[in-house]
């Protein structure tokens, strides 16, 4: 599968048909400061993404204020 | 995962509530905790008119959003700080979510209005560009609130930047 990450802009191909905690382990990625994203859809940690989906990971946190 | 509320399909889990929602009741719940908050702190009523900074980004976007739906007399205010592609994108989308919702957008450009922007500022001054940002941005805000007759100024946080925010000026 693809994964789309920011801050800066890269894909990168990794193993898909497993759980999005699991693929976000293998990123060394903090589940509660990214936004998973799946065809416009918000994914949660237990949904599962296939070998074929691309997601996209958007950082929450930016450090900016207003 | 299941939806807290509904048992639909969640979209947004909050670990720190052992909760869920799907994208219906997340909004139905946010919308409450602001509400709630602005009752319980009694910061604003309806007819109070109120000055919303907006970036763009999506915590001031988020913040005019809910003070639009909850009816209040929500007025955006941009500042134009000239850092960029940047600026360009970010005034660019705020306009358009003006436009979506028809609501009443005032634009300050800082070069054209003050003379600089905050890339020159930053170069000019004794503190850094996040400083000289955030102060400038602070007293134009407060400026066009007074100028205007508004009777609130309302910015748009997350509680990762509250928190960053006091550690840094505790750690001072």
């Amino acid at each position: 599968m693809k994964v789309v990450l920011r801050n800066p802009d890269r894909e990168v191909d990794i193993a898909g048909d497993r759980l999005v905690r699991e693929v976000l382990i293998d990123l060394a990625i903090d589940p509660d400061t990214v936004l998973v994203i799946r065809a416009g859809e918000l994914l949660t940690r237990h949904d599962r993404v296939g070998d074929a989906d691309k997601v996209e990971v958007r950082p929450v946190i930016s450090g900016g204020a207003v | 995962m299941r939806c807290t509320r509904c048992g639909g399909r969640a979209v947004v889990e909050l670990r720190r509530h052992n909760a869920a929602f799907c994208a219906d009741c997340f909004q139905g719940v946010f919308r409450n905790q602001v509400a709630r908050a602005i009752d319980e702190y009694e910061m604003f009523g309806p007819d109070d008119r109120i000055l919303v900074a907006v970036s763009g980004g999506k915590d001031s976007l988020a913040l005019w959003d809910v003070l639009l739906e909850g009816g209040y007399r929500a007025e955006g205010l941009y500042l134009g700080l000239g850092i960029g592609e940047y600026s360009d994108r970010s005034h660019d989308r705020t306009i358009a979510f003006a436009e979506q919702r028809g609501a009443s957008l005032r634009t300050i450009d800082l070069a054209s209005e003050q003379g600089f922007d905050i890339p020159l500022a930053g170069r000019k001054g004794a503190r850094s560009s996040c400083a000289v940002c955030g102060l400038s941005k602070r007293y134009l805000f407060n400026r066009a609130a007074l100028e205007g007759g508004y009777d609130v100024v309302a910015t748009g946080h997350n509680l990762d930047d509250e928190a960053a925010t006091l550690l840094g000026n505790t750690l001072r």
